[in-house]
């Protein structure tokens, strides 16, 4: 590896033509995948991502360019090509690299690479166990464990130089059940940005039997008949309506350019007085979290939303040259192939004071979505969408029979203000997040939340 | 820098029964305008290989972009990803087809015209975006793409073929609005000659599109005849094209699982896949593990003829590969390449002309997760028209369509001769189904 004067010279050459801010992101990954089918390792793979993203600024222009051709000499090649994009002659230097110095959010014990190929067969195992255990209607289990070693270096022309090793790991389940005639499948996944001591905690049996349970149930669900209805959104992955529905209509990517329907609205209320939402990048060992962003920028807690009222945007480097706003550790990206953009890390609403039997209790008719499938947004509408894996009914204040089918739809803004009851029950799933810089991992959390008078989708009579 | 052919001697030394190196290669170049200038230009230059190794009679994957990673670390993850496999399955390296169907290129003209101009021309396309409609508040984005693509497989068999490819995109993202109402679209268009790109029809079908989109609204919940649009029906069977894979197969957990050569479908859906298909910008003249493409059926007026297969699912099987072995993350999976419902004899505006009343849906959203591809059941966010006495009467949004796949490809009443392949290869025309249930207001 390149020593700091190297990486100095080539901060340097990238502003020759007029650029004002120069930046390299080099990383080398390796990733595992193993899958077990059926109790049998069905797969095993492994991959390296290994190369450099360089990045130069010219006020708010930019020109971004990635190679895994990381000798010196073409480096400097391929950034004096890059730079030639800009006309004129150099305005600045680069400033003398300093090592920048954080407290490790992400302390790991047990390497990916000390740990063998048959201790990660045993932990696909005890999952598959779980699930085994519920007997005949179990007709398949597909679990999938994947581990990844990031090991960055970011280095701008503001002397920021950031190092960080990024190890994470997770398990996801896909099981499917069937009675002989109707076939459902339910899935889940748990991880953390740790080492895997993660899964020596873990209880993998009950986790993979949890998953079979949702499977089984699901085999007797009715057809949900869609409306308008009050909507009860349990913790955990739940929180994928806060991120998708709201979140990413925060993110600078669309906010930059007056496209987000929270634009402007810093300072003004965009959701109900019980709503408090936070994106935290520095809770130890989350599946969202980072010491430093893909920026080279120490993680930070950012208060979204407080009291119903809108506090702050994400925010990333270049973003914030054009919105004049802070930025706020947020410039993430999945590799060196994305130039870096906002994004989130772990995102959840906090805790409000209802318990979540008050909530049932408190809700004459309503669907129960105890488990959500993913979703989407349109951050310049603010539509989005989300699948309810595991529903129920709420009838008379109570739970009843389970529904499948449902898929909650709305706009944004109007979510945030129908959100009448808060639980005290916060807990987080872990994502992941596609967007303009690829694919991340991210937190999303709540406690359980009711939503008045939401869109629910469905074919059902039930 | 690893020499492929040491490494695959080093392998053969080592215990590996058959060795696999595909190289791949890619240069892009990317440039966005904005407010009339370049707000971002990117290029990029990569060569990378994959590895399939064949050890103790197991399949190991390992891809690499570190080209200078050394071969006994290469050689021993690759044993070590083999000796863990527990599966009953057969692996093999593929010596070769008897022969290619050869893929016809047009001349490249990409650096006919130089960066400056191709910047002008969309630096003038925005402007003239923005002058179309004065509903039209933004475009946000405006993105040009050039792509050339190398693809080689050389393996221990002696195997060593290489296809390559070359195209360009531009895609439009514009924002109207009208009073409160916000209405957002996205047009691509890819093709293999710069001078093929129409800016001028992109623009009128985006701005047609968008702008009828305004001030939509919900209908009422009931169950619709819907007419589903070709891309629209497109995006949908593609997050079904797993049923028709020979991994589902082994797993079972596909609807279609022994149903070969029983009616599944009406007898109006006929179901292709043609990797090597005339008039698709993206041609395979070889799967992934170098077997050669081929067209075939898999539904044929409404009988289901055949599973997909890779070499793996057809030894399985005690059948042979039907070139459908493409790469789905580490390894190799099964793949449709041009994968279309066939086309009728209508157009869609018969079938529009043909309804009392009914919808006509142009967009799903959220078909990552409102989709089960083992129960074949949908729920998913829609938008479109609502029909009245043959006619488009107004705008459709925030409902939701739900069904079952199988159960909506019996209920075809008719299916149009608009076929429409998108950029993930999957094609169908416009599709009128008897009855799908519509939540909304």
């Amino acid at each position: 590896m390149f020593d700091k004067k190297d990486l100095e010279q080539i901060l340097d050459l990238a502003l020759e033509t007029g650029g004002d801010f120069a930046e390299l992101f080099f990383e080398s990954t390796f990733s595992n995948l193993m899958e077990m089918t059926m109790g049998n390792v069905s797969k095993a793979n492994s991959s390296n991502v290994h190369g450099v993203g360089v990045r130069i600024l010219k006020d708010t222009e930019e020109v971004y360019g990635y190679t895994n051709d990381v000798t010196l000499e073409n480096i400097k090649e391929f950034v004096t090509h890059l730079s030639s994009s800009y006309v004129g002659n150099r305005i600045c230097h680069t400033k003398p690299l300093e090592e920048v110095f954080y407290p490790n959010r992400t302390p790991v014990m047990k390497t990916p690479n000390s740990v063998s190929n048959e201790e990660k067969m045993h932990y696909l195992h005890r999952c598959y166990e779980g699930a085994m255990s519920l007997g005949k209607q179990i007709k398949q289990i597909i679990c999938t464990l994947t581990d990844k070693e990031q090991n960055v270096i970011i280095a701008n022309s503001d002397g920021v130089y950031a190092k960080d090793t990024r190890t994470n790991c997770r398990i996801g389940m896909n099981v499917v059940a069937s009675d002989g005639t109707n076939m459902q499948s339910a899935s889940n996944n748990t991880g953390r940005n740790m080492g895997f001591e993660f899964f020596d905690q873990e209880d993998l049996f009950s986790f993979g039997k949890e998953v079979g349970e949702s499977a089984i149930t699901m085999l007797d669900a009715k057809e949900i008949n869609g409306g308008k209805m009050t909507v009860v959104v349990h913790h955990g992955f739940g929180g994928v309506l806060l991120h998708e529905a709201c979140v990413h209509s925060l993110e600078a990517t669309s906010v930059a350019k007056g496209i987000s329907v929270f634009c402007g609205k810093l300072g003004q209320k965009i959701a109900s007085d019980i709503v408090t939402a936070v994106d935290d990048g520095t809770l130890e060992n989350y599946w969202g979290s980072l010491n430093v962003d893909d920026e080279g920028h120490v993680t930070q807690r950012n208060v979204l939303i407080e009291n119903g009222i809108l506090k702050t945007y994400l925010v990333d480097y270049r973003n914030a040259r054009i919105m004049n706003h802070p930025t706020t550790g947020s410039g993430r990206r999945e590799s060196y192939k994305y130039s870096p953009t906002s994004r989130m890390t772990n995102t959840f609403f906090i805790n409000g004071t209802s318990t979540f039997e008050e909530i049932i209790q408190n809700t004459e008719y309503g669907l129960f979505a105890k488990s959500m499938g993913g979703g989407s947004v349109d951050p310049s509408t603010g539509e989005f969408n989300f699948a309810v894996q595991e529903g129920y009914l709420i009838e008379h204040g109570k739970i009843t029979v389970p529904v499948k089918g449902a898929t909650l739809v709305g706009s944004g803004a109007e979510v945030l203000m129908n959100i009448d009851m808060i639980a005290n029950n916060l807990t987080t799933g872990h994502g992941m997040c596609g967007s303009k810089s690829g694919s991340i991992p991210t937190d999303v959390g709540q406690p359980t939340i009711r939503v008045q008078n939401m869109t629910v989708g469905g074919r059902g009579s039930c | 820098m690893l020499n492929y052919q040491e490494l695959i001697n080093e392998a053969k030394k080592q215990g590996f029964s058959d060795f696999e190196i595909t190289e791949y290669g890619s240069e892009i170049i990317e440039i966005q305008v904005y407010q009339g200038k370049v707000n971002e230009h990117t290029e990029s230059k990569i060569k990378k290989v994959s590895l399939r190794a064949i050890y103790q009679n197991k399949m190991a994957n390992l891809s690499i972009e570190n080209l200078d990673a050394n071969i006994d670390f290469v050689l021993n993850q690759l044993k070590e990803n083999a000796l863990i496999l527990s599966t009953n399955e057969e692996y093999e390296i593929y010596e070769g087809s008897s022969s290619y169907p050869k893929v016809k290129v047009k001349e490249n003209d990409f650096n006919q015209i130089s960066i400056q101009d191709k910047i002008k021309l969309l630096i003038e396309l925005e402007t003239k975006l923005k002058q179309k409609d004065p509903r039209i508040i933004h475009v946000p984005s405006l993105d040009y793409e050039e792509v050339s693509t190398t693809h080689r497989i050389i393996n221990s068999k002696n195997l060593d073929i290489e296809k390559q490819g070359k195209y360009c995109a531009v895609a439009i993202q514009i924002v109207a609005k009208e009073d409160e109402d916000v209405q957002s679209g996205y047009e691509v268009e890819v093709k293999e000659r710069f001078d093929e790109l129409d800016f001028d029809l992109m623009m009128d079908k985006i701005t047609t599109r968008v702008l009828s989109m305004l001030k939509a609204k919900p209908v009422a919940s009931k169950t619709y005849p819907v007419i589903i649009e070709n891309e629209a029906m497109a995006d949908l069977f593609s997050t079904f094209l797993s049923i028709f894979s020979g991994e589902t197969k082994i797993k079972q957990i596909t609807p279609l699982l022994n149903k070969e050569n029983q009616k599944v479908m009406s007898d109006k859906i006929t179901i292709i896949d043609d990797p090597m298909k005339e008039d698709c910008i993206f041609k395979d003249p070889f799967d992934d593990e170098g077997v050669a493409c081929f067209k075939k059926e898999i539904v044929s007026k409404g009988v289901f003829k055949t599973f997909l297969h890779n070499l793996k699912t057809a030894k399985y099987f005690h059948t042979i590969s039907t070139g459908n072995g493409f790469r789905t993350g580490g390894g190799i999976g099964v793949c449709g390449a041009n994968t279309y419902i066939s086309y009728g004899t209508k157009t869609k505006e018969e079938m529009i002309s043909s309804l009392e009343e009914g919808l006509l849906i142009t967009e799903f959203d959220g078909l990552h997760a409102g989709v089960n591809a083992i129960s074949g059941d949908f729920s998913l966010k829609s938008s479109g028209y609502y029909i009245k006495q043959g006619k488009i009467v107004r705008p459709v949004t925030l409902i939701v369509v739900a069904g079952n796949f199988l159960d909506m490809m019996n209920d075809v009443d008719e299916v149009a001769s608009d076929l429409k392949i998108t950029l993930s290869r999957v094609g169908s025309p416009s599709i009128l189904f008897h009855g799908l249930s519509v939540s909304g207001m």
